[in-house]
């Protein structure tokens, strides 16, 4: 059984149609890329995945449960979200704010318990940035700011993780880093939908590939399946470019994280 | 790891803030009792107050300085509490207790009592109607703002209902039947925790508890609000459901506050402000600091004003402006200079 499932959600905001009777499904261990162009739907259905509220109509399933019927706290410590608008309003400390991952876990009067600041260490450190955290979130570089915040959703322990065009402003060196912590999410047991625009990283990273245009799903697959010369030329008007026949050319692809 | 890049606050622990908050307020609770016009000791006040035939000291004590000193004690924390709350729920370090129109509606109903000579018939009509006056505000902000609204749609709203409350007020002024009840309103609108008795202190201490009641807890809704509303819904948190419930309390308490004292400015504004960077900037660790922190102000504010040369008495609300305006354009000057 799979263990996320989107079924005819269908989205209409003042008239426009959002989104039309999508499905989606993402299965355990498995890094989903939702791709697309501006427009296409792709956030909205992140959000509506996430429980926000709205007016959309279908049903999800989280292992089989409608998701309404899931109580907040519950749904909050299966499914983490990483919005697209990652401002944080005060400068807190980095350690303050992961810590702010760890709320699904606690009663109102509850403090972190001795299990919970080890999950935190545990996250800061798989997201490097133990060094940060008593640094001001303000402070940060984007690189750091967007690894702060992952590790921030990852200290909830969530199942699924859905995240935003997480890698949208970041160099290709910290956008490898946080691709390679997606995956390590998805290697270790939990799930992801990630947002993205980079196609070579969507095709890199994601074990299949959900492609969406004004708000249906044109394509959905594995990489090789969606991104085609032709539905590409369909859905954004562009044409590829097989392969690297001229080692002159001044193209390059950021591949892997080095390491060491 | 560079020290220079180090930006953390070494902050002092909540607890130990508390307590020496705590502390503070608890002295200056028992130097406002005794300090004044006429300062009384107060051992032998309190054991003549307790006696048979009470003497002039342990009436000041009893009738004047005690009602005094509590109502001050209340509405500061008030204040003080519930700027803390909207900065917080509203993610604006402008936010004040009077952004949802609760200050000026308290104040419109007040003045309509004032206005229509309720107040000398019947004790309680002054407070009551401040407090319809506000929650009557706070409704009208929900009905424009709607249930689901965003934040510029309700500081607009707010702005719009306070723009109405006080051309209100100002058409009541305008109306005045005699000199005498133009001055009676205006310096009623000044703020001021003088002349007051315990009925005045009973009639606030019940509204207030409620609103505290409905605000204590907030704490770690408003810390998951730091990361945005989507984000602290996915966290576990009904935003909605937690902004009217904040809404109505602050409704209730600065209501109350305000159709005892008037309306006293600054407190609620600038008390977060000062303790903000003591607690790392945290909204849920901002409240009962923020609280204590009113508190300690509005007292220390009150005992300014009765230590000033007697003849017309200073009310306290003008001292808090005088005081607090320049300060919060220092604040403002000081994270300029930070952000660049």
């Amino acid at each position: 059984m799979s263990l996320l499932q989107a079924r005819g959600i269908t989205l209409d905001i003042a008239g426009t149609s959002i989104l039309n009777n999508v499905n989606l499904t993402l299965g355990n261990g498995e890094l989903l890329g939702l791709i697309g162009p501006n427009g296409a739907g792709k956030s909205s259905l992140l959000r509506i995945l996430a429980g926000l509220p709205g007016n959309a109509s279908g049903s999800i399933l989280l292992d089989g449960v409608e998701l309404k019927k899931i109580k907040m706290k519950e749904r909050a410590r299966r499914i983490a979200y990483l919005a697209q608008d990652n401002s944080v309003h005060w400068p807190l400390l980095v350690e303050r704010l992961v810590e702010l991952g760890r709320l699904p876990h606690l009663d109102n009067w509850q403090q972190p318990s001795a299990k919970d600041l080890e999950v935190i260490d545990r996250v800061m450190q798989q997201t490097d940035v133990e060094q940060l955290r008593q640094r001001v979130f303000d402070t940060l570089s984007g690189g750091e700011a967007m690894r702060v915040l992952l590790a921030r959703a990852l200290a909830a322990e969530p199942s699924i993780l859905l995240a935003d065009e997480p890698v949208a402003a970041l160099d290709p060196a910290h956008q490898l880093d946080v691709m390679a912590l997606l995956q390590e999410h998805c290697d270790s047991g939990g799930s992801a939908v990630v947002v993205l625009h980079d196609l070579a990283l969507a095709s890199h990273y994601c074990h299949r590939l959900q492609l969406l245009s004004g708000g249906r799903t044109l394509a959905a697959g594995t990489p090789n399946e969606v991104l085609t010369e032709e539905i590409l030329k369909k859905v954004y008007g562009i044409s590829l470019r097989p392969g690297f026949d001229n080692p002159k050319d001044a193209i390059t692809l950021p591949w892997e994280p080095s390491t060491g | 790891m560079n020290k220079a890049q180090t930006t953390g606050t070494s902050t002092i622990s909540q607890r130990n803030i508390i307590s020496l908050f705590a502390i503070l307020l608890g002295l200056l609770f028992f130097t406002s009792l005794s300090i004044g016009s006429n300062p009384i000791p107060l051992l032998r006040a309190t054991a003549e107050a307790a006696g048979d035939s009470p003497s002039i000291i342990s009436l000041i004590l009893t009738e004047i300085r005690l009602p005094r000193t509590l109502i001050a004690l209340l509405a500061g924390a008030t204040l003080g509490l519930c700027g803390a709350v909207m900065q917080g729920l509203l993610r604006n370090p402008l936010a004040s207790p009077g952004l949802i129109g609760s200050s000026s509606g308290a104040a419109f109903g007040a003045v309509l009592v004032l206005y229509l000579g309720l107040a000398d018939m019947l004790q309680l009509a002054l407070p009551v109607g401040g407090m319809l006056g506000s929650l009557g505000a706070m409704l009208l902000v929900y009905i424009l703002a709607g249930r689901d609204a965003s934040i510029v749609t309700l500081i607009l709203a707010g702005v719009a209902i306070n723009t109405l409350a006080l051309a209100l007020v100002s058409l009541i002024l305008n109306l005045a039947p005699s000199p005498y009840a133009v001055q009676e309103i205006a310096l009623w609108m000044l703020g001021s925790v003088a002349d007051k008795g315990m009925h005045d202190f009973w009639l606030l201490l019940f509204p207030t508890l409620i609103g505290w009641g409905l605000l204590a807890g907030s704490g770690k809704a408003l810390d998951a609000l730091t990361l945005g509303e989507d984000t602290a819904h996915t966290l576990g948190f009904n935003v909605p459901a937690v902004r009217w419930r904040l809404f109505l309390a602050t409704a209730l308490a600065v209501g109350a506050a305000v159709s005892i004292t008037g309306a006293i400015g600054f407190v609620g504004l600038v008390t977060p402000h000062l303790i903000r960077p003591l607690v790392g900037h945290q909204p849920s660790r901002l409240l009962t600091t923020s609280a204590l922190g009113g508190g300690i102000l509005l007292l220390l504010a009150d005992m300014v004003v009765r230590l000033l040369p007697p003849g017309q008495e200073i009310k306290v609300g003008v001292i808090t402006s005088l005081v607090g305006a320049p300060f919060f354009l220092y604040l403002i000057l000081k994270t300029r200079r930070v952000q660049i």
